[in-house]
C-alpha cells in the first residue's frame, strides 16, 4: 500500500519537475544578439518570430495567437510575448520578443514616453508617449480591424494606445508585455484611456471578444502604426 | 478501483479550489493557477488515500461520486458562469501542463468531457458489478 503511494507520488513529482524543467530551459535560452531589417542590434529569445518593420508606412507587425482563456475572464494584458512570465495571461499571445518590438518602434521613429515608474502602478497615473493606431488581421478576414474592436470592457472608454517605452523595466522583469490594457510601467505600449491599476484595483474588467475574434489558437497579425493625430 | 475513485473525486475538489483562485484577479495575474491545480490535486489525492484507508469514507463510492459531480458542477456554475465554464477549466489544465501552444482549449475540453463522464460511468459500472458479485 505504502509502496503504491510512493510510486504515485514520485510519478506526480517527476511530471512537475519535467514541466518546470521545460519552462526554465525556455527562459534560459535568451540573449542571442541579432540585428533587425533596419540594422539595429536587437535582443530576441530563441524560437521567437521576427518583428516585421515597414518604415514607409511607419508600422510594425507582430505575429500572435488568440487566447480563448480571456473571452469570459478579465485581464489587463492585450498582447504578451508567449515566453515571458505573463505569456499566457493575455488576449493575444505574442510570438515576437517584446525587446525586439521596442527596438522596431524606435526604428520607425516612435518616441517613448518613459513617464511611469513602478511606484506609479498604484497611483492611477496615465501613460505617455507616441500615439499608436493598432489593428488586427488574420487569414480570411480580408481587412484590418481596430484593436479596440476585439476588446470588451466593463467601462467603455475610447482606446488610446501609447508607446510607453519602459525598456529597462521590461528587460529586468521579462514579463513579455507588449500591449497592456491599462497604463503600465512595464508594458512597451499601453492604453492611456485607463489609468494604472484600473483593471486590478478599480476592477474594470477587460476581455477578448469571442464574437469578433477567431477561435482559440488562431494565428493573427497585430499592426502598430504611428498615428497621424497626436 | 479505490485509487481511481479518490483520483476522480479529488480532481473535482482541486478544480473548484482552482476556480476560486482563478476568480481572484490579483492571484490569477501573478500565479500559474494550472500548476497550483496539479499540486492541490496531488496533495488531496495523497491525503484522501490515507483518510480512506482508516475511515473508508468512499464506502458508498458510486452515490458519493455522483452527488459530488453534480454538486461540484453547480458550484462551478456559480463561481464561474455558464459561458466561462467552456474555457476556464481547460485553460487551467493547459497552463499547468505548460502546453499553451501545443494544446487548443477545445482538445482539452474533449479530454475533460471523456474523463468526467467516462469516469463516473466506470465508477457506477464497477459498483453494479460488485453488487452482482455479492449476490
Amino acid at each position: 500500500m505504502n509502496k503504491k503511494i510512493i510510486i504515485i507520488l514520485s510519478a506526480c513529482l517527476s511530471l512537475m519537475f519535467i514541466s518546470c524543467g521545460n519552462q526554465s530551459s525556455q527562459n534560459a535560452s535568451e540573449g542571442v544578439q541579432l540585428t533587425n531589417s533596419m540594422g539595429s542590434v536587437i535582443l530576441r529569445d530563441e524560437g521567437a518570430e521576427p518583428v516585421i518593420i515597414d518604415v514607409e508606412k511607419k508600422e510594425v507587425i507582430i505575429p500572435a495567437e488568440v487566447n480563448g482563456k480571456y473571452f469570459n475572464s478579465p485581464t489587463r494584458h492585450g498582447v504578451v510575448f508567449d515566453r515571458g512570465s505573463n505569456g499566457d495571461k493575455s488576449v493575444l499571445r505574442g510570438l515576437a520578443d517584446e525587446r525586439e518590438f521596442y527596438q522596431a518602434l524606435i526604428d520607425i521613429g516612435a518616441v517613448a514616453g518613459n513617464n511611469l515608474t513602478m511606484d506609479d502602478m498604484k497611483l492611477g497615473k496615465t501613460v505617455d508617449g507616441q500615439k499608436l493606431d493598432v489593428f488586427v488581421t488574420w487569414d480570411g478576414l480580408g481587412k484590418e480591424i481596430p484593436f479596440a474592436e476585439i476588446i470588451r470592457s466593463d467601462e467603455e472608454r475610447p482606446m488610446d494606445i501609447r508607446f510607453g517605452g519602459n525598456i529597462e523595466n521590461a528587460k529586468a522583469k521579462r514579463t513579455g508585455c507588449i500591449l497592456c490594457l491599462d497604463s503600465c510601467a512595464v508594458g512597451i505600449t499601453s492604453d492611456a484611456a485607463y489609468e494604472t491599476g484600473a483593471v486590478e484595483m478599480k476592477k474594470i474588467g477587460r476581455y477578448g471578444r469571442e464574437d469578433v475574434l477567431p477561435a482559440d489558437g488562431t494565428r493573427v497579425s497585430v499592426i502598430f502604426r504611428i498615428a497621424q493625430d497626436k | 478501483m479505490k485509487y481511481f475513485i479518490v483520483l476522480y473525486n479529488t480532481f473535482l475538489w482541486a478544480m473548484i479550489i482552482s476556480f476560486i483562485m482563478f476568480k481572484n484577479l490579483w492571484l490569477e495575474m501573478r500565479m500559474n493557477i494550472g500548476l497550483c491545480f496539479f499540486i492541490i490535486w496531488a496533495l488531496l489525492f495523497i491525503i484522501f488515500i490515507f483518510i480512506n484507508n482508516k475511515k473508508h469514507i468512499f464506502e458508498k463510492h458510486s452515490i458519493f461520486s455522483l452527488i459530488n459531480l453534480i454538486v461540484c458542477f453547480i458550484i462551478a456554475l456559480i463561481i464561474l458562469s455558464p459561458s466561462a465554464i467552456l474555457y476556464t477549466p481547460s485553460s487551467i489544465i493547459r497552463d499547468g501542463l505548460y502546453a499553451k501552444r501545443l494544446l487548443k482549449l477545445n482538445t482539452i475540453n474533449i479530454a475533460l468531457f471523456i474523463f468526467m463522464f467516462g469516469g463516473i460511468l466506470i465508477i457506477l459500472i464497477s459498483s453494479l458489478n460488485k453488487k452482482f458479485n455479492k449476490k
